[in-house]
């Protein structure tokens, strides 16, 4: 109960030095966005298989603990759960289709059932791809590699690099966060609090006494870092432009895994437009 | 024996590719009403072991005893662990969440249903025990005080729960000179007066050396040593190469072993290396000094 980073797993960057985790971040967050899109628009279950078999090549060169991998579904499972039912009952059936069950609003059909299925298999994916994503790329490459990517913005006038930066540091102030609770949690049970007691609302009403002291540090901690990046000149000065360290490069091995990503999603699309029911 | 921990493992992150080990075959025995030091460099485990007391965490292997009582055993209840080990977390002036210091004081009390009149002779009393008056500082507001003071505040709120046992987590960090004598002649006010178990947690035997019975060295999840004060600054060299900070006397006295190689490093205050050097100057040859 006081563990809670062990389930926050989401998100967490394994440095493994994978094929994946060493390759250029635009290259893969491009191909995830495509594989995204591309598991959203087919509907057809072999299309979903040949998604499982892209996934599975993934999985095994990422070299990370599929056990792992599929223990972190299990916080969406019950939730994945409820959703299916309520979409299968209340499905808006088309006039005229046969229905297994029916009371009052709710109803059961085949169609619905079928539907339903291929919505919870699109999270499904979905979930996998930007997890499997976040797992292989540092928080440094993301940034790098979106920033790279939404760089034609800002001709336009949208000041991507300071959007970025607010995203960098959102996602780095979730463990610091968590670590607080965690602190916060344990002074509390000291003092006598018991986290793992009592029905939903009496959880709740426990957790809201953290809010004051957790606020309070977050915004402390806030201050300090604007202070600190203020020290170093961060802002948004005439003629002020961020050089990189590291510059990003795009090589083979990127070059054949956008090409293979790219005619894989051609042929999936083939296949889940041509191939017969 | 109040608590004993056999043979104690523990990973965080288990079963992540993150998992750390933070205990390694830990074994500990801790008596009652005694003043016991942990003592450890970072990610030696102090902190683990801390919530083990605490009853926050559970060993895994290890086995831990409370009382006699075998924590893991499914009839033992960890809140009565909770109700008798009070725990002084890191800076434990961040914890502080009402709005006035009465109010923080009495939240435990309040929480365990103690009547009214009660509560507040157990506010008043672990108040005045950590030397901030009643009348005075019942209403004050929690953000106007200062920082020692906070601290002496979040203390009160653990002894309000009348802990038997009460575990101090580097309580000396971040404060001066004077903050610290004074908590440690508050934390011995407490064993003497009040007859309570101390366990002492921190990174360096600057302040443990005075107040300690027992000193345990902890070192990679496990017990490196254990003894009294004493016993344990015999061996100041191995001490140093665990970066374990020394207190003055002792760091004097093994510099000294450079000119007088049998220099006893047990010495606990300035006077008895003073004494010892003097000592030493007679039996040595005028020479060599």
């Amino acid at each position: 109960m006081i563990e809670l980073s062990r389930n926050v797993t989401f998100g967490q960057y394994i440095n493994n030095g994978s094929a994946l985790s060493r390759m250029d971040p635009r290259t893969k967050i491009f191909c995830a966005i495509l594989l995204i899109a591309l598991t959203s628009i087919v509907s057809h279950f072999s299309a979903f298989a040949l998604c499982l078999l892209f996934c599975i090549a993934l999985q095994r060169s990422s070299r990370i603990s599929t056990a792992y991998v599929l223990g972190s579904f299990r916080p969406f499972i019950g939730f994945l759960i409820f959703i299916f039912f309520i979409e299968v009952l209340f499905f808006q059936n088309p006039p005229h289709t046969p229905l297994l069950w029916h009371w009052w609003i709710l109803s059961i059909s085949t169609l619905g059932i079928i539907t339903s299925i291929l919505t919870i298999i699109r999270v499904l994916f979905l979930y996998y791809l930007v997890s499997m994503l976040t797992f292989t790329t540092s928080l440094v490459d993301l940034t790098d590699g979106s920033e790279a990517l939404l760089a034609p913005l800002q001709r336009i006038g949208i000041p991507i690099s300071a959007l970025v930066m607010v995203m960098v540091i959102a996602f780095k102030f979730v463990p610091i966060f968590v670590t607080e609770v965690e602190r916060l949690m344990k002074a509390q049970t000291a003092r006598g609090v018991r986290f793992d007691q009592g029905n939903f609302i009496q959880r709740t009403m426990k957790i809201a006494p953290l809010m004051v002291p957790l606020f309070i540090s977050g915004f402390k901690r806030a201050s300090v870092l604007s202070t600190a990046m203020e020290a170093r000149c961060y802002g948004n000065h005439k003629g002020w432009q961020r050089s990189k360290r590291r510059e990003l490069h795009f090589e083979r091995f990127d070059a054949i895994v956008l090409i293979s990503t790219v005619s894989f999603c051609i042929v999936t699309l083939l296949v889940n437009f041509f191939v017969p029911i | 024996m109040l608590f004993e921990l056999k043979n104690v493992f523990h990973t965080y992150l288990r079963g992540t590719p993150f998992a750390s080990e933070a205990l390694h075959g830990l074994s500990l025995s801790i008596p009652e009403q005694q003043t016991i030091a942990l003592v450890g460099p970072t990610k030696a485990g102090k902190s683990t072991v801390v919530d083990l007391l605490a009853g926050l965490i559970k060993p895994a292997p290890g086995t831990v005893f409370f009382e006699g009582n075998d924590i893991a055993a499914k009839d033992f209840d960890m809140q009565r662990i909770r109700t008798s080990v009070g725990v002084v977390f890191q800076s434990p002036e961040a914890q502080i969440f009402e709005e006035t210091v009465g109010k923080d004081v009495s939240f435990g009390p309040r929480l365990k249903k103690v009547p009214l009149a009660e509560s507040r002779r157990l506010v008043q009393e672990s108040l005045e025990a950590v030397g901030l008056p009643y009348e005075d500082f019942r209403t004050r507001y929690t953000y106007a005080l200062s920082g020692g003071q906070k601290r002496r505040v979040a203390i009160a709120g653990v002894l309000a729960l009348q802990p038997k046992v009460i575990i101090f987590d580097e309580p000396a960090a971040g404060l001066d000179p004077r903050g610290r004598r004074e908590l440690l002649a508050l934390i011995n006010t407490l064993r003497q007066r009040h007859s309570m178990t101390i366990i002492y947690v921190s990174s360096g035997l600057d302040d443990v050396i005075e107040i300690a019975d027992v000193i345990h060295i902890l070192y990679h999840g496990k017990v490196a040593f254990s003894g009294t004060p004493r016993e344990i600054l015999a061996h100041a060299e191995e001490l140093a190469a665990m970066d374990i900070a020394l207190p003055e006397a002792t760091q004097i006295a093994l510099s000294l072993r450079d000119i007088i190689p049998n220099m006893r490093t047990d010495v606990l205050t300035l006077d008895e290396l003073e004494h010892e050097v003097v000592q030493m100057q007679s039996i040595l040859p005028r020479k060599s000094l």
